[in-house]
């Protein structure tokens, strides 16, 4: 009796922590990752930063790399191209629904790829702001 | 034994259909390379160059090339171990030899597209046009022309 009960206190509890964590209507891999960086200490998300950090000449980081789009694609609907030739899928996630689902990859190319165009680490303010840009696209 | 007899038949067959000057890598399948390398670029095998060129290439990849490719520094160790352990100083295979030919190891090339083979391989003055009408983005592209690159086979020019 006594681990019946046990075990429907742990139901219960189990229960209730499933519903807080699956909260957000849309909660996935990729709505982690954002929160991940949310907890980092950034805010909402600001759609327009997002589209401005694509669109945007640095010129700040390697000179060969000066901006997003010396590799990816003119719009984020677009396919872009590696310096060496290789295809780049498209950024928008309506065109390549797998991006920013695999925090080791969002990790190893925020890090290159800021360091390379903007010559700094991206804030975590930013990276939610690319990733929801890019996840309205 | 009828399984081994088909295969070494159909081993002996490929053979023959190569040509003479063939000289073919083993494919990189090593999942770690793919990804730490391949997702720029083709995945060079490393009988093309001699140990004292990785080493330049890939001990400080936050300038690779001109880009930052850092890797994690457990990825980058595995990566140049990798092609350290198999470069074309210390390889036996034919195209190690061949890709040996010519190199200067108090000068070692500073990329694949320097070496002596690569130079000698793509002298002629019909590449320069070859490249263009083919719209060949960079000499590090080689499967914009070797269609069987990534496989380690470069005799279909």
């Amino acid at each position: 009796m006594k681990s019946f009960k046990l075990f429907l206190t742990t139901v219960a509890l189990a229960t209730v922590i499933s519903a807080t964590v699956s909260a957000p209507a849309f909660a996935g891999p990729r709505e982690d990752i954002i929160a991940g960086f949310m907890a980092q200490g950034a805010g909402p998300a600001d759609l327009a930063s997002g589209k401005h950090m694509y669109d945007t000449t640095f010129g700040t980081g390697k000179p060969d790399t000066p901006k997003c789009t010396t590799c990816h694609g003119a719009t984020p609907q677009e396919s872009g191209q590696t310096r060496t030739g290789k295809a780049i899928e498209p950024m928008a996630v309506s065109k390549t629904p797998a991006r920013f689902t695999d925090q080791a990859k969002v990790d190893k190319w925020f890090l290159r790829n800021c360091s390379g165009v903007i010559g700094r680490e991206c804030t975590a303010q930013e990276k939610v702001d690319f990733i929801s840009y890019l996840a309205s696209q | 034994m009828l399984k081994i007899s088909t295969l070494a038949a159909a081993v002996s067959v490929f053979a023959l259909t190569l040509p003479a000057h063939a000289e073919s890598f083993t494919p990189i399948k090593d999942p770690k390379i793919i990804a730490a390398c391949g997702e720029c670029h083709m995945t060079y095998f490393p009988q093309m160059l001699p140990q004292a060129s990785w080493s330049k290439i890939l001990s400080d990849p936050s300038n690779h090339f001109g880009e930052d490719a850092t890797l994690a520094p457990a990825v980058q160790d595995y990566v140049l171990n990798y092609y350290l352990n198999d470069a074309a100083d210390v390889q036996s295979t034919r195209a190690a030899k061949k890709w040996m030919t010519g190199v200067d190891l108090k000068n070692p090339p500073s990329s694949i597209s320097t070496a002596p083979r690569f130079v000698q391989k793509h002298s002629d003055r019909e590449f320069t046009s070859m490249w263009n009408r083919k719209n060949v983005k960079s000499k590090s592209d080689c499967v914009a022309c070797h269609k069987d690159a990534q496989r380690g086979i470069f005799e279909d020019d």
